[in-house]
């Protein structure tokens, strides 16, 4: 019988909120650079359950209103001594049956007392996961703090995945509703663009695969093709559109990608006209022509490390 | 892969598009600027499709 109150009470205070927080707080926990070993699972579900139990713990003594609200409670009840008739009575059976009235009086009050503790503890840890997600969606916003960049910034910072910043918009101002552009070389020299929807890692940290959506591959044989003969067009022409929504691009066939944190086409064209006058003094109008706005960066090699470096010169077509 | 994700963070958003642009324009500055004294338009790269023209 106490192995099966144990339980309960671990289910209750531990593997309850765990399962709570990362079902919640999903786009935190997926933010992990890699699979937790059961070692580290455990010590990281004993934090996250601790800190509410902590906080209810310490506000049950410290608050009038948390120590005995929602459920009432007169303060000699639960004692010690009820725990202790408790265990007695679940321990041994003669126990149970010699004080039996005594046994349920103390039970009740028991239950009553961690009723309350419990209505507290998931107050607390969905206070606990409303801030990690506060923290996980605004990580752009609020990075710009240096207080914050500093303190709880640099604690997000090692333990998400090097990938996120990479094939996300993490680290920019959310209101910015910037988009992940990448030009992605095969090792079968195809040269693909598209707007990164997501990424996938494997339990050891390491990329496996990106899936794009609006992707093109690039036509270098036509583009030979007509330089052969003199014919001049846009670049732009040469990027063919892939059929099907989403393109599925796993990282053992790339050989370099290279990304780009685009705004949405109207936010472009007003950040460079606003440049442009402010550079020349002129009043002037800027037009972003077609969808693809690009602008390389940066060449994301198969380290993954960031370095400059032009684009890929001959893709297939 | 062993990354300083801070210093990534900061290079990333160093490096935008729109700064490198930016920094296109400044290049630039007097070829816009003569351009857009004779009314013509001038791209800023025919590749990446930035037009710029006197606003009317």
């Amino acid at each position: 019988m106490i192995a099966l109150v144990a339980s309960a009470l671990l289910g209750l205070y531990i593997f309850l909120p765990v399962f709570f927080f990362d079902k919640l707080a999903a786009p935190f926990v997926r933010l992990k650079s890699k699979e937790r070993t059961k070692t580290e699972e455990v010590v990281a579900g004993i934090f996250i359950a601790g800190i509410p139990f902590a906080f209810t713990w310490w506000l049950s003594r410290v608050s009038w209103h948390v120590g005995r609200y929602p459920l009432f409670l007169s303060d000699e009840a639960a004692s010690g001594t009820d725990y202790q008739v408790l265990f007695n009575g679940l321990y041994s059976e003669h126990y149970f049956e010699a004080y039996l009235s005594q046994f349920w009086d103390a039970f009740w009050r028991v239950l009553q007392h961690q009723g309350r503790f419990l209505v507290w503890n998931y107050t607390f840890l969905f206070v606990e996961i409303c801030l990690v997600l506060i923290v996980t969606y605004n990580f752009g916003r609020l990075n710009q703090n240096p207080f914050f960049r500093k303190t709880v910034g640099q604690l997000l910072l090692r333990r998400v995945s090097e990938w996120h910043p990479l094939f996300t918009p993490f680290v920019f101002h959310p209101r910015e509703k910037r988009r992940v552009e990448v030009d992605v070389m095969t090792t079968d020299m195809h040269l693909y663009r598209g707007t990164v929807k997501s990424h996938f890692i494997n339990k050891d940290g390491l990329l496996t695969g990106l899936i794009l959506k609006d992707a093109k591959r690039f036509q270098y044989s036509r583009l030979e093709a007509d330089r052969e003969v003199g014919a001049q067009k846009p670049l732009e022409e040469y990027w063919k559109p892939i059929p099907g929504s989403n393109l599925y691009i796993p990282y053992e066939k790339t050989v370099t990608l290279n990304l780009r944190y685009e705004l949405p086409d109207p936010g472009m064209a007003k950040v460079l006209k606003d440049a442009v006058s402010r550079i020349t003094g002129m009043d002037t109008s800027v037009t972003v022509q077609g969808a693809q706005l690009t602008a390389a960066i940066g060449h994301v090699k198969a380290s993954g490390t960031v370095s400059s470096s032009e684009p890929p010169e001959r893709p297939a077509d | 892969m062993t990354t300083d994700l801070e210093q990534l963070s900061e290079a990333l958003q160093k490096d935008t598009p729109e700064k490198l642009l930016e920094r296109r324009i400044e290049e630039k500055k007097q070829e816009i600027i003569n351009a857009l004294q004779e009314g013509r338009e001038f791209v800023l790269d025919r590749d990446r499709g930035i037009v710029i023209k006197r606003a009317s």
